[in-house]
């Protein structure tokens, strides 16, 4: 049955591919190529032939009188997110062919990207929360895996924990959330649970609680605020491992997980926290994006924007722009990392913006494809982003109670993303090159290899400009209530435009100007601010290197070793001493020695003879 | 009387620990760790006569035995310890087999 | 076949194993063909068990003159046990395979320890069980005070002394019981008969709780495990623990329902010390074995909630995460021992890129770790979420605060990942030789997948376990 080859596939697949890699290197990337496009295969087919719910129940393990449960169920949201898990996922096998084409453990790395893309097809295809938690996890442990992929340098060691420790402070929420649901709700079915929630059954703190707890791990997996630092540090990752789990599907997860329990988060009430914290999220990213000096830096961040402003239209109550929204950027932001990929590929991987420049001479298809996804990013129609883009902001305006703060950081979000990604743009193709040794040595990438996914994606973030509707009908299965803030668009076009305008002076007519207001002693403050992502990351590892591991964990082991442990040997130390006392009571005197033992005599004869007498 | 043969055991044993505790020669500690012996073996014995409990008088005999067998197999040790290492302390005797 | 001789065969031969294999060689051979037969018997025994009830394996030794008669009983549980221990015993004579030093001594004392530890799990007559629990200490101190490490002495007296100072506790409640039934046999006792239930509740749960071991009681097993042979520290973790929690399980609990129901409590207060403590205390930690041991313990914590909730679904999910404990400690002990025997080193900041110079090793002990903090797809995973679930029904909604303990799991964890198989090659690193009799490394991969395989496709197991407890719990019961 094709649903069970779509599960098992990933992971059979990524142990053969490992053995097979251990043979030759070329057949792991083969083997990986060949699953990971059977994988996109088997589900277009699913696909085109729906029909209704996948609906699989089944029965995990049953310990005293629970039963586990580990069922599958896909509808259209699982479609949509298993369409871009497997396109996305087969097209940056193909392009790792040359991005890893030097490196010598290329069969870990092809089995792990499979074993990824098995956690993610798990995660949306789960019945239940315990399925979805398992490829939560599993997803996690591979994402783990491959930041820290070039393992023996310190940099990506350290990244890979940071990234394994910031998630797993969400997933402990997760993990809290499935064991209330289950004690409170009596199931875990995600559908069942909606439908209780709706009804009303589930009692309002409760759900209200579970559904904060939900965010909280999303906000982890997502890299929203204030757990994002383990985001930027993943870029210390292959690039192409950043396109697809960071850039295109593993951060999804928070938003799927929000989309797919939606009613409850309506019934709930906490769609406003979402909507709260992701706004401030968006802001944080958009702002911190502007002043990064590594590609891959501004792409993260702009990640995390982007993410948030799908959690906003989650939060404003439109799962049709939200779930659109994280559709279209999933395209756009893969199709960026990876042209980012073919960029530092070409260039040596060589990562700092401020050496590179010029590079349309020799990059030129891979500036187009990067144009194309630089103006979705920047919501310029007709690529997909505007539309989605549009739709959050409108409806954050609609929405009475975003209406105000929280839709205001959206727009500045939204409009920032074009600052951003222009002068990344600028900074990389424009311009005369900023390192001439490093320019010579560009080579420009293959057409096949490097620049065809590119093309693939660039045109699907094209297309999908015409589909939006049709789109978000499928996702939600019903009418897209068209929203509408009239003076919205052409306001939002005349902004962008203005932010281009000013971006593009001081990047490339005018870089005097822009020197000039860097030089400013406020300016100084902000770019380090900005540019140390507010100083969350140093927040967060004070806290924990201070309170957490020199003051708690240093208190607890001082009371076992000097109390609890103390008391033992404290124990052994008294009776020692009293052995000790009574050793020097023996006295050397042979007449002492005589006397007591007369005394011992006499004693004895006294008790035995007491009897008699008695 | 069963009180006195309570108390006279008692005394035994007391004087047992005391010698178990305060000694450093192995052999006197051995001495006083039979004296201990001895103290159950008067308890159980004069628990049988004089409250009725016949099967104490089985479990003393087991129990003289045993302590017999026990004290023969640890004379032997020590004094094959005595003959490899020279040792008539308990302490010095840990230290030269580590 | 007539099972009892799994006791007292292995107790007989380890001496008549001993004279000859001294000077010959070889007793390893026969230390692993014996264990190989102990668990296809052992497997036989439990197919012909029947499915809710008990098989009488036979009295022996019926001195009418006091109740002094070894009846040896199995049920389900009880038949658990033992095929967790004949498999641990099997992979830890596989991994003491390139013993240099006295191997005949020591695979005779394994041998030794077998029948006791078998005797441990069977006999229903208290006092026997005494005996034989006292028994299994005897080899446990030679083979810790022997071959283990430099501080060896004092961890091998220390672990003697403090567990046997809680056995004389258990003695008192088992002699308080005598005097108030008038009889040794488990199978007789009723609690309502008993005069001072309530004390001798706690003797014998302080008792077991020593050889858990529960906060505050815990200190004699840091050292003990450091101290101890790798292979020795892995049977430690995996069969010595296990018996306190089993007879934690059989007297605290199903024997005495009533006060252990009044007395729950001090399951969870422990439980719960037990799993925060030990959990920050292996994150300060930079030894890597006393690491491996805070870990052990704070497990053990966990399980402790997981029976302080006394139903029927939490001592499933405490007997299941008890075997899991058992094999994912296991390979940890048995890497870290291997890698301090070899780099000469316990620092972990000395430590580091173990991966590159030894792949295959580094991925087993990542998975081991990975079943520690509860990765899905790992055995520790299934015990996590089967004892969150009824511990969440037992004692409240609450109870998600042991996910912290998870978390904590989680970070010294990776954070030893880190420092001693991810990163650039630590000098005692490069120096050393990593490579692995092969013996020792086939035990560790039978290790790995055991986790995994549990892990996947837990029920089979749970099966037996559900049948193991569904006597003694009307299946009526909710959860």
């Amino acid at each position: 049955m094709n649903v069970g080859l779509l599960l098992i596939l990933p992971f059979t697949g990524a142990i053969a591919t490992f053995i097979a890699g251990k043979l030759n290197q070329k057949y792991a990337f083969y083997l990986a190529e060949l699953i990971a496009f059977t994988l996109f295969g088997l589900v277009l087919s699913m696909f085109v032939s729906y029909d209704k719910p996948i609906d699989v129940a089944i029965n995990w393990f049953t310990f005293g009188n629970a039963t586990m449960p580990f069922g599958v169920y896909i509808d259209h949201l699982s479609l949509v997110m298993l369409l871009i898990a497997t396109g996305l996922g087969a097209l940056d096998v193909h392009f790792s062919h040359d991005y890893m084409k030097e490196d010598p453990d290329k069969p870990r790395y092809y089995a792990k990207i499979l074993f990824f893309i098995g956690g993610m097809i798990l995660l949306v295809s789960a019945k239940e929360l315990l399925g979805l938690f398992v490829g939560w996890e599993f997803m996690g442990l591979a994402s783990y895996l491959l930041i820290s992929f070039w393992h023996q340098k310190k940099a990506p060691a350290d990244a890979g924990v940071a990234a394994f420790l910031y998630t797993k402070f969400g997933d402990v929420f997760l993990f809290a959330a499935l064991g209330l649901l289950f004690y409170y709700t009596k199931t875990l079915d995600l559908q069942e649970i909606n439908r209780l929630a709706s009804s009303h059954q589930i009692s309002s703190t409760v759900s209200y609680v579970i559904a904060i707890f939900i965010f909280i791990a999303a906000i982890g997996k997502s890299g929203q605020f204030p757990l994002f630092p383990w985001l930027m540090r993943a870029m210390e990752g292959p690039t192409t491992v950043s396109a697809l789990i960071h850039g295109a599907t593993m951060v999804n997860s928070g938003i799927y997980v929000v989309a797919r329990m939606f009613d409850f988060y309506v019934a709930s009430e906490a769609l406003i926290i979402v909507a709260a914290v992701a706004s401030l999220s968006a802001f944080v990213g958009a702002t911190s994006a502007l002043v990064q000096s590594e590609i891959k830096k501004v792409l993260a961040y702009s990640t995390m924007s982007h993410l948030s402003l799908a959690f906003i239209g989650l939060g404003v109550g439109s799962l049709s722009a939200g779930m659109t929204h994280l559709t279209n950027h999933a395209v756009f932001k893969a199709l960026l990392f990876l042209g980012a990929g073919a960029v530092i590929m070409s260039a040596r991987h060589n990562k700092d913006l401020f050496r590179l420049g010029g590079a349309w001479k020799k990059l030129t298809l891979v500036g187009v494809f990067m144009a194309i996804g630089a103006l979705s990013l920047s919501g310029i129609p007709p690529f997909s982003g505007f539309y989605s883009k549009d739709a959050i902001i409108a409806e954050s305006i609609l929405n009475t109670q975003t209406y105000g703060l929280i839709s205001t950081l959206t727009i500045i979000a939204g409009v920032l993303s074009v600052a951003y990604v222009l002068r990344v743009w600028l900074l990389i193709f424009a311009g005369k090159p900023r390192d001439s040794k490093l320019h010579e040595s560009v080579v420009t990438p293959s057409k096949f290899w490097i620049s065809l996914p590119l093309g693939v994606m660039a045109l699907v973030t094209f297309v999908l400009g015409f589909y939006q509707k049709e789109l978000s009908e499928y996702i939600t299965g019903e009418e897209l209530r068209e929203a509408h803030v009239d003076f919205l668009p052409p306001l939002l076009l005349g902004a962008i435009a203005l932010v281009a305008f000013i971006v593009y002076k001081f990047y490339k007519s005018r870089p005097d100007a822009r020197d000039k207001l860097a030089a400013q002693p406020l300016m100084k403050t902000f770019h380090k601010v900005l540019l140390n992502g507010y100083f969350v990351e140093s927040m967060i590892t004070w806290f924990v290197k201070n309170v957490v591991l020199n003051s708690v964990a240093k208190t607890v082991n001082w009371i076992d070793v000097n109390i609890i442990d103390g008391a033992v040997n404290g124990a052994v130390n008294l009776t020692q001493r009293i052995f000790a006392t009574f050793e020097k009571t023996h006295s050397s005197k042979a007449s002492n020695q005589a006397g007591l033992t007369m005394l011992g005599l006499l004693g004895v004869l006294v008790l035995v003879f007491a009897r008699s007498l008695v | 009387m069963f009180e006195i043969d309570m108390i006279f055991a008692f005394a035994l044993f007391s004087v047992g620990l005391y010698g178990v505790s305060s000694n450093k020669d192995f052999l006197r500690i051995f001495f006083s760790l039979e004296m201990l012996i001895n103290a159950v073996i008067l308890m159980l014995a004069s628990s049988a006569h004089y409250l009725g409990l016949s099967q104490n008088l089985s479990f003393a005999y087991m129990v003289m035995i045993i302590a017999t067998l026990e004290a023969a197999v640890g004379i032997l040790i020590f004094a094959a310890a005595h003959k490899f290492a020279n040792v008539i302390v308990a302490d010095d005797l840990s230290e030269e087999l580590s | 076949m007539s099972y009892e001789y799994l006791i007292f065969a292995p107790i007989a031969l380890s001496l008549f194993v001993y004279l000859p294999t001294r000077n010959l060689g070889g007793t390893k051979y026969v230390a692993l063909a014996l264990f190989i037969y102990m668990f296809t018997q052992t497997i036989e025994l439990y197919k012909q068990l029947p499915a809710h009830g008990y098989m009488s394996l036979g009295k022996f030794l019926d001195v009418r003159a006091f109740d002094f008669v070894l009846t040896l009983q199995v049920d389900r549980l009880s038949v658990i046990m033992l095929l967790l221990t004949s498999v641990l015993l099997i992979l830890v004579t596989l991994s003491s395979w390139s013993l240099a030093k006295k191997p005949a001594a020591y695979f005779s004392l394994l041998i030794f320890f077998s029948g006791a530890i078998f005797g441990v799990f069977t006999s229903t007559n208290f006092l026997w069980f005494f005996i034989f629990w006292e028994l299994t200490l005897i080899p446990m101190l030679f083979l810790v005070g022997i071959w283990g490490a430099e501080g060896r002495v004092y961890a091998a007296i220390k672990f003697f002394l403090y567990t046997h100072a809680a056995s004389m506790l258990i003695l008192l409640a088992f002699f308080l019981i005598y005097k108030q039934t008038g009889t040794f046999d488990m199978t007789l006792v009723k609690e309502a008969t008993l005069a001072t239930p309530a004390l001798i509740w706690w003797l014998m749960f302080v008792g077991f709780a020593v050889k858990m071991p529960l906060f505050p009681f815990h200190t004699w097993l840091p050292d003990a495990h450091v101290q101890a042979p790798a292979p020795i520290s892995a049977l430690l973790a995996g069969v010595l623990l296990k018996m306190g929690a089993y007879a934690m399980i059989r007297m605290v609990i199903l024997l005495l329902p009533v006060q252990a129901e009044k007395y729950a409590w001090i399951f969870l207060v422990l439980g719960l010390l037990t799993l925060f403590f030990a959990g920050f205390m292996a994150l300060y930690e930079t030894h890597v074995k006393k690491m491996v041991a805070y870990s052990s313990i704070s497990h053990m914590g966990l399980i402790a909630v997981a029976m302080g909730a006394m139903s029927y679904a939490s001592l499933s999910a405490a007997l299941f995460e008890m075997i899991g404990h058992a094999l994912i400690i296991s390979p940890l002990f048995l890497i870290a021992g291997f890698l301090h025997q070899k780099t000469h080193t316990w620092e972990m900041g000395d430590m580091g890129g173990v991966m590159q110079k030894a792949p295959y090793l580094s991925a087993i002990f990542v998975l081991a770790g990975l079943g520690a903090l509860g990765l899905p797809g790992t055995m520790g995973f299934i015990g996590e979420i089967a004892i969150l679930i009824s511990a969440i029904e037992g004692f409240g909604a609450w109870m998600v605060v042991i996910l912290i303990g998870s978390l904590i799991s989680a970070s010294y964890l990776v954070w030893t990942f880190r420092r001693v198989i991810y990163g650039e090659i630590g000098e005692k690193v490069a120096n050393a030789d990593l490579s692995m009799n092969k013996a020792e490394f086939f035990s560790l991969l039978i290790f790995a997948t055991l986790i995994i395989l549990f892990g996947v496709y837990p029920q089979p197991l749970f099966e037996a376990i559900n049948q193991a407890f569904s006597l003694y719990f009307n299946t009526g019961a909710t959860l």
